[in-house]
């Protein structure tokens, strides 16, 4: 009883003090505040804390209290400061910046520099009064508002104050002058147009002795350089100043102001050499003049010591960049041989940074470190085996692949999980650029698949049964290797089983008639199968591949094709739908249809000419028709593309309902839609398809199967089953009736967007590399374009736009491909274009606007061209790469006549 | 060009300060991240690494570390002298620098980092000009 009394007292005791608290005339110190969060024990208590205190701090605000306003925000800083929501504090920072005292002043401006945000509706109130502090006549007043001005400025502050700041530019003190420089700095990022403005101040600026003031000077110019060329064109008369600058600075005696570390002023010295290669960058008299300036830094600086490793750093990039004698160059390489040797990480690291963006321009000079690069690659340290890795892709060549491959290896084999993707797929590209032969390509990308794990990529796995698919002398050799990998796989590895078992199950007679090196019997092929598709450690991807495989091995074997029926019908009732429904259709094909399951499970025509589409962009990516398709939009789409034969199409497989019914048991499809699919070729290809290829007994027969009746529908029926002449003539006759039901067959879900890609013949590459191996069809994309010829509309700092044409009537299609061809990732990638009067354009929005290395990105152009001129076009390109924003325009008037002809 | 500098002390951020605007409800989620990356490195090891489009460089002072994410294209190597230089410069304004400064002086630190950062460049290579004038307004302040 008495423990219940005393509670009560005790909570009646702490309600006291807690309303005393709140009630007491001085709120608490920011430092109490901080103790007493510091001193919380737990994450509630804490919370509880800065309740408690925002609560109060609410309360003072209300009450319009203006004694202890500073010391409130200042105290609600700290609370944003840890995460708590703070916003409600933006206007009383807006009434201390209002304030005439320098204490309130101080508070209210970090305030707003912390609190504010850049879409806040409060800003056209603080814009007022920056305006009035930037007029003041303190010049400390006049300080804190520009440091704010430059950490918040929004477009619409930047239009508004530009005036101001420019006026403070000219100011005669030094301490406003370098705030002003980068006021303006901030504005022309966030308003470029009013660059011209500040012109005349900038270029003033670099006459100043204070350091302050030259430093933000140089950075202001080299970020007007860097958005806009006409700048760049004008700041080029300044290299002279900059160079008798860095010299004074280099002659310079012992300066306590700025010396760290026995440099003078290395950030200033960093700054110019920055600017000095963005000025020198492709102009040899520019380049002429720094020169000798630059062999002078990179002789005098001292080499023991971090600030002059940085100044030294960035001399070699400045060295490489601009046009600079042959024998600075090698000054240059040998400095960061000695950098790649350096104890200290962080050297080595930035020596591998340097020479990966080098390695373009002076590729043998890097050679020349290979071997120390290579022991980087085992380094402990991940950033530097990261930027060892990269730049050991760039330094494969068709001489020295083998060696480097090796290295890469084992690389791979121990590198953590996040570089294995990447680097699977880089060494998947270099072997198809630099592999001396087939056999050491196939061993190289077998190893690379075993070495990652299940951390391959899907295009690794695609280009590796590409591969194989399309070296047929090769195929005995990789299907035995394949067999030993198989046999004793551990099933956690999926990317390996299913390499393995989609090229035994095409290739598996090879592996059973003795050809393959290996003695296989067909009971051992049958128990690795099912213990593949009974394993709980494979993926459904996986399985779906083995039961495809599987059901191709019953054409293959001779003696256990009952147990593969066995197997197969099993799978009826399996949980997941996939292959429930493949279980479902294949035990058909044993039973009702078991007369077309031989021609139907033929091999794959082999997919020539479309390897490495998932990474090498120029190259064109495959076109896909994953079969059927049940999307409305899909369908509209493939009967818009192809309408001049369309009804024709319709007409012939209205007349054969039992192929639709057909149709419907394969793939579970509506009537009437089968006859489009074919079709994904675009007009200018189906209408001069018309004429029959020749076809083989076989493809016949199965058309009868199909219920079509040769005569007067032939040619239509040629355009449906074959997507062009050309493909027929390409691959194994034989083939192609068991290509055109492997693509009925294949009905998978996710098929809307491969279908679509089949019909632009730019088609996009991950896509591919997704959808590939389960749906086993695939047209080559130089099969399905269209007859009029691409070009190459531009190929230039690292990006590179192709362009293919679709043309129907007066309206011309333009499916533009732009490829990032540099080692930087893009971003902010704009295209835009102009065409003359008599035309009219339509852009599409591109399918990103943002590239990795070597990815692609697709825009589609439509160009209306109703009195047939000659199409012209001018464009305007810009991306950001590496931080900077790159610019270019030109025209294009290579365009193939027979777009308007 | 820098865009935020974090400083930490057992894991937890005890100063942040953003030179470039994101949104303030990623700021936790980011330093949260950025702490456990630069944590995760071994002493001894490479100073730099990469977060997302930016170089995360950090530095150990004593307890403390002192992160700053900068653009690639920027120099590390001088991001890494500047950390140095940010806090000689609060040493040469505590008198002794240490830190008790971090938690109880958080809006000096902000107001010194002011005078020497703004808009993510680089404003005053030299300690004395960037406090000269942080040490006036002290002086007028306390009247």
């Amino acid at each position: 009883m008495s423990s219940i009394k005393q509670v009560i007292n005790d909570a009646v005791e702490k309600g006291k003090e807690v309303y005393e608290k709140v009630r007491q005339p001085n709120p608490i110190r920011l430092r109490d505040l901080i103790r007493q969060i510091r001193s919380a024990k737990t994450a509630a208590e804490e919370r509880a804390v800065v309740n408690r205190e925002c609560a109060y701090i609410r309360l003072t605000f209300r009450e319009e209290d203006s004694v202890w306003r500073c010391r409130n925000v200042a105290k609600l800083l700290y609370i944003h400061m840890l995460g708590y929501p703070a916003h409600f504090g933006q206007m009383e920072c807006l009434k201390l910046i209002a304030s005439p005292r320098f204490t309130d002043k101080r508070i209210g401006y970090l305030g707003a520099m912390l609190l504010l945000d850049e879409r806040q509706d409060v800003h056209l109130l603080i814009t007022n009064s920056l305006k009035n502090d930037l007029n003041s006549s303190t010049q400390f007043v006049q300080g804190l508002a520009l440091c704010t001005l430059g950490a918040i400025a929004s477009p619409e502050m930047s239009r508004d104050l530009a005036g101001e700041v420019e006026r403070l530019l000219k100011s005669s003190n030094a301490y406003i002058r370098k705030k002003a420089a980068v006021c303006a700095l901030r504005i022309i990022l966030k308003v470029p147009e009013l660059m011209e403005m500040f012109l005349p101040a900038t270029r003033s600026l670099l006459s100043e002795k204070n350091h302050g003031v030259l430093i933000t000077g140089v950075t202001l110019i080299t970020e007007m350089c860097l958005q806009s060329p006409d700048m760049l064109a004008h700041f080029k008369k300044i290299v002279p100043n900059l160079v008798r600058i860095l010299k004074n600075l280099i002659m310079a005696g012992y300066s306590p102001e700025h010396d760290v570390q026995g440099v003078s002023d290395p950030f200033l010295q960093v700054k110019i050499l920055k600017l000095l290669r963005i000025l020198g960058c492709g102009d040899s008299d520019a380049s002429e003049t720094m020169n000798d300036i630059l062999a002078q830094v990179a002789t005098n600086t001292e080499s023991s010591k971090n600030v002059g490793n940085a100044i030294l750093y960035e001399t070699v990039l400045s060295i490489m960049d601009i046009k600079s004698e042959s024998g600075l160059r090698v000054l240059a390489i040998n400095i960061l041989g000695r950098f790649l040797l350096n104890a200290d990480k962080n050297i080595r690291y930035v020596a591998l940074n340097t020479l990966l963006r080098v390695v373009h321009a002076d590729n043998s000079a890097v050679q020349r470190h290979r071997s120390t690069i290579l022991e980087c690659l085992k380094d402990a340290d991940i950033s530097i085996r990261k930027r060892a890795m990269e730049l050991c892709f760039a330094l494969i060549n068709g001489n020295n692949i083998r060696t480097m491959m090796k290295e890469l290896l084992t690389f791979l084999e121990n590198a953590e999980p996040e570089f294995k993707a990447t680097c699977s797929s880089k060494c998947v590209l270099a072997a198809e650029k630099y592999s001396p032969n087939v056999r050491w390509h196939i061993d190289t990308l077998l190893k690379v698949v075993e070495a990652a794990g299940n951390h391959v990529p899907d295009d690794v796995v695609s280009s590796t049964i590409q591969l194989i698919s399309e070296t047929r002398a090769e195929q005995a050799y990789a299907v035995g290797e394949l067999w030993r990998h198989l046999s004793v796989a551990q099933l956690e590895f999926q990317p390996m089983i299913q390499v393995s078992t989609w090229c035994i199950g095409e290739f598996g007679d090879l592996l059973l008639n003795g050809q393959a090196d290996v003695t296989v019997e067909e009971t051992q092929i049958i128990e690795i199968y099912q213990k593949i598709l009974w394993s709980s450690q494979c993926s459904i991807t996986t399985k779906e591949y083995a039961l495809t495989s599987l059901m191709k091995l019953s054409a293959r074997l001779n003696q256990e094709v009952g147990s593969i029926q066995q197997v197969v019908s099993a799978f009826g009732s399996h949980l997941n739908i996939e292959l429930q429904q493949r279980g479902i259709e294949y035990s058909q094909l044993f039973t009702r249809h078991n007369h077309m399951r031989g021609p139907l499970l033929e091999r794959m025509p082999p997919f020539e000419g479309v390897r490495g589409s998932g990474t090498e962009g120029e190259k064109g990516g495959v076109a896909i028709t994953n079969g059927l398709d049940n999307s409305p939009d899909n369908q509209s789409l493939l009967n818009d593309l192809s309408s001049p034969n369309n009804n024709n199409n319709i007409n012939s497989t209205h007349e054969n309902n039992e192929s639709n019914a057909l149709l419907l048991l394969l793939g579970g499809i509506e009537p009437g839609e089968g006859d489009t699919v074919q079709a994904s070729t675009s007009p200018a290809t189906s209408t001069t398809n018309t004429t029959p290829a020749p076809r083989s007994t076989v493809n016949a027969d199965i058309l009868d199967l199909l219920g079509l009746e040769p005569g007067p529908t032939a040619p239509s029926s040629t355009t449906t089953t074959s997507t062009s002449p050309a493909q027929l003539s390409h691959t194994n006759n034989s083939s192609s009736p068991a290509l055109l039901l492997d693509g009925l067959l294949n009905n998978t879900p996710s098929t809307t967007t491969t279908t679509t890609t089949g019909i632009a013949p730019l088609s996009t590459p991950t896509a591919n590399s997704t959808t590939l191996p389960t749906n086993n069809f695939i047209i080559p994309q130089s099969l399905s374009q269209p007859s009029v010829p691409g070009i190459v509309a531009y190929d230039k700092n690292g990006m590179k736009l192709d362009m293919t044409f679709e043309v129907h009537d007066s309206v011309t299609t333009i499916n533009m491909l732009a490829t990032n061809t540099s080692l930087a990732q893009v971003t902010d990638f704009l295209f835009q274009a102009a065409v003359p009067k008599s035309l009219q354009l339509q852009m599409m929005t591109p399918s990103s606007t943002s590239m990795a290395p070597s990815a692609t990105l697709t825009q589609v152009i439509k160009v209306n061209n109703p009195s047939k001129v000659p199409l012209r076009m001018r464009m305007r390109l810009s991306w950001q790469a590496n931080g900077s924003v790159v610019q270019d325009q030109g025209e294009i008037s290579h365009f193939p006549p027979a777009l308007w002809q | 060009m820098m865009h935020y500098l974090l400083i930490s002390k057992d894991g937890n951020v005890q100063f942040s300060h953003y030179f470039t605007h994101s949104s303030p409800s990623s700021h936790s989620t980011t330093e949260a991240r950025v702490i456990a990356k630069c944590m995760s490195a071994d002493r001894d090891a490479c100073h730099f690494l990469e977060d997302g489009p930016h170089t995360l460089v950090f530095r150990w002072f004593g307890p403390c570390m002192f992160v700053v994410a900068a653009d690639q294209s920027e120099n590390e190597l001088m991001i890494y002298e500047f950390l140095s230089l940010y806090v000689n410069a609060l040493h040469k304004y505590f008198g002794k620098f240490s830190e008790k400064h971090i938690l109880l002086n958080i809006e000096r630190l902000h107001m010194v980092l002011e005078e020497m950062v703004v808009a993510g460049e680089l404003l005053e290579p030299s300690i004395r000009n960037a406090l000269s004038p942080i040490q006036m307004l002290d002086t007028i302040s306390s009247r």
